[in-house]
């Protein structure tokens, strides 16, 4: 075991931290700058930067869809993932092992072929809708983390649980809802939170797949950056940092974040 | 609380492989029986089967007269103990053994009296509020009994239940296990490996290996006379003289001629408790020459291993001096202490 005081240990943490954090802290400070351009360190104080992300339609708009599209990818995932799952780890599935693979293979390949690979194949081919284009494709990138996750909590669940709920008399499906369900909440907890912030976070298969009246978050920062260099885009990011912290926060207020150190 | 027959039942995971194969058994009303086997013989499967946990290839398993094959397993109402526990862990004592009155929808103020009093009978009330992963192992499978006991099912099951215990406290388990069956009145099948545990609290015995049934007795008989080399080797018989051939009561071992308890026509070995064979000075009938080829202290007795023309024999002795290795002895095995086994 490595001593708390052990010198290499310390400083390592120390230089991993300022890296990460010292970034942040720029990008706060930047937000408050009276310049045009994002400037370091700052001159004069002022919260223009965060009235304007509010006058930017294609932040409100991206943020609404983003918003929509991470807790619909999240649930569906969730939906067609846990049954999924379960099917894998409870009953005698021939090929299980490649049915897995299969689940997770999304992980394996780069998001932007994914983008557009469904941009392609759905959109121009098939010409199904943009917007349920876009929903499978964060679909795909939220099913790992489900089968992953889920498949973990399973297999550490005694299965002779659920028996007993049978033997007790709940039908397969009742024992499903009250006991198996309890018994993996951690993993689904921790599940829909990975799946919503990498859905809510996501550029590549998003930047394939928007249009004029189809603009999610982070594609619409991306193109305002590209436009202007104004601190708007500094106001924003901690307006998101502020977001991304009420969600742990009410995760834990809620579920308790125990629910996610289980896993 | 019910009577059980399983009738011919058969069960193939692959349709090649037999696991079990025309499997009888009765249980009656009120009797406790165990199935005794050694891992893989099909001992767990048949209770699953009759749980109705798996679906079985052929065969019946009939309740009171009825045939509950077809019956899920949610619909038996039969109470079940499982090896590992199986307690729900996000409810509490309580809860759990709630479970099943709450799945009948029995009226509130009934379940409360009802768990209340199996919490008392098993010892469990200061627990009541406790969630499993706060309990021993031993708590854990008290409140497991309870849950099963509070639901009077028309059927226990045991499925090696106390296995994962401590020896000292395997014990005590077993005889609280036997007094609430006998308390209640309960027809129990109990499944297990430990034959010392299964004769301590059984009314009657099945000695299973490979998929069939090799005795189905009462403790008392299978201890004194098991009819198979199997059973013998199983309960702890340790000598066996192959047999070559038999003719009422008289038995070819090598040229020998050995008279045993009884006439077992197709018989293939005979054999003996080293504590039943007698140190004699002169040959005789039923006795065996041999020399002493170690000896080891057993506290009570000394336990030598004598080299014979029928092949070793184990011989344990009370109050001799020790003999020495290499020391000339003639074994006496008594008619009545020597049994006719077959295959």
């Amino acid at each position: 075991m490595l001593k708390a005081n052990n010198k290499v240990l310390v400083t390592i943490s120390a230089i991993v931290l300022f890296f990460l954090i010292a970034p942040l802290i720029m990008v706060i400070i930047t937000a408050f700058g009276t310049d045009a351009t994002i400037a370091f360190p700052i001159h004069g104080f002022t919260l223009h930067w965060f009235a304007n992300v509010f006058a930017q339609p294609d932040f409100v708009a991206g943020f609404k869809m983003s918003l929509i599209i991470a807790l619909a990818a999240s649930l569906l995932a969730l939906v067609i993932g846990v049954p999924l799952v379960y099917a894998l780890t409870r009953y005698n599935v021939h090929h299980q092992a490649w049915f897995q693979t299969l689940f997770l293979s999304p992980t394996f390949i780069p998001e932007i072929v994914i983008g557009f690979a469904l941009y392609q194949g759905l959109v121009i081919t098939v010409q199904l809708p943009l917007l349920l284009t876009l929903l499978i494709g964060h679909f795909l990138l939220c099913l790992p983390y489900v089968v992953r996750l889920v498949t973990a909590s399973m297999v550490l669940m005694d299965e002779h649980i659920e028996e007993a709920a049978w033997v007790y008399g709940s039908s397969r499906l009742k024992a499903f809802l009250t006991v198996t369900i309890p018994n993996i909440r951690a993993s689904l907890v921790a599940a829909f939170m990975l799946c919503f912030i990498n859905s809510f976070n996501n550029i590549p298969i998003s930047l394939f797949l928007n249009g004029p009246d189809l603009s999610m978050l982070p594609t619409a920062i991306l193109n305002y950056l590209q436009n202007n260099y104004d601190p708007t885009v500094s106001a924003i990011s901690v307006l998101l940092m502020l977001f991304t912290a009420a969600m742990m926060l009410l995760v834990e207020k809620g579920l308790g974040l125990k629910a996610l150190n289980e896993m | 609380m019910a009577e059980l027959e399983i009738r011919d039942l058969e069960m193939s995971y692959d349709k090649h492989h037999q696991i079990l194969k025309d499997l009888n058994l009765q249980i009656k009303d009120g009797e406790l029986v165990s199935i005794l086997g050694p891992s893989g013989c099909g001992k767990t499967t048949t209770l699953r089967i009759i749980a109705g946990l798996l679906p079985q290839t052929g065969g019946q398993v009939l309740v009171d007269g009825t045939d509950v094959s077809k019956l899920p397993v949610h619909k038996r109402q039969f109470g079940m103990v499982f090896q590992s526990y199986a307690l729900f862990p996000h409810l509490t004592v309580f809860d759990n053994v709630a479970f099943g009155l709450k799945q009948r929808k029995v009226a509130k103020a009934e379940i409360q009296k009802q768990v209340s009093e199996i919490l008392t009978i098993t010892g469990l009330d200061a627990l009541a509020k406790r969630f499993p992963a706060e309990l021993s192992g031993g708590q854990q499978q008290r409140v497991s009994l309870a849950r099963a006991l509070v639901v009077n099912p028309r059927l226990l099951l045991l499925d090696e239940p106390l296995s994962n215990l401590d020896a000292k406290l395997r014990v005590s388990m077993r005889e609280e296990i036997r007094r609430l069956q006998q308390r209640l009145q309960m027809t129990a099948m109990f499944v297990t490996h430990d034959q010392e545990e299964c004769f301590a609290i059984s009314d009657r015995v099945a000695v299973m290996n490979q998929g069939k049934i090799e005795q189905f007795d009462t403790p008392q008989n299978i201890y004194r006379a098991p009819k198979t080399v199997f059973v013998a080797r199983f309960i702890g018989y340790e000598n066996f003289l192959p047999v070559t051939s038999a003719q009422q009561g008289q038995y070819q071992v090598q040229g020998d001629t050995f008279q045993a308890a009884a006439a077992v026509p197709d018989a293939t070995a005979l054999t003996i408790r080293p504590d039943r064979i007698q140190l004699v000075t002169e040959p005789g009938a039923n006795t065996v020459g041999g020399q002493v080829k170690s000896s080891t202290y057993l506290g009570n007795a000394y336990r030598y291993v004598v080299q014979t023309a029928l092949g070793e024999l184990k011989v344990d002795q009370v109050g001799f001096d020790r003999l020495a290795d290499q020391t000339s002895v003639q074994l006496h095995l008594p008619q009545e202490a020597l049994l006719a086994l077959q295959a």
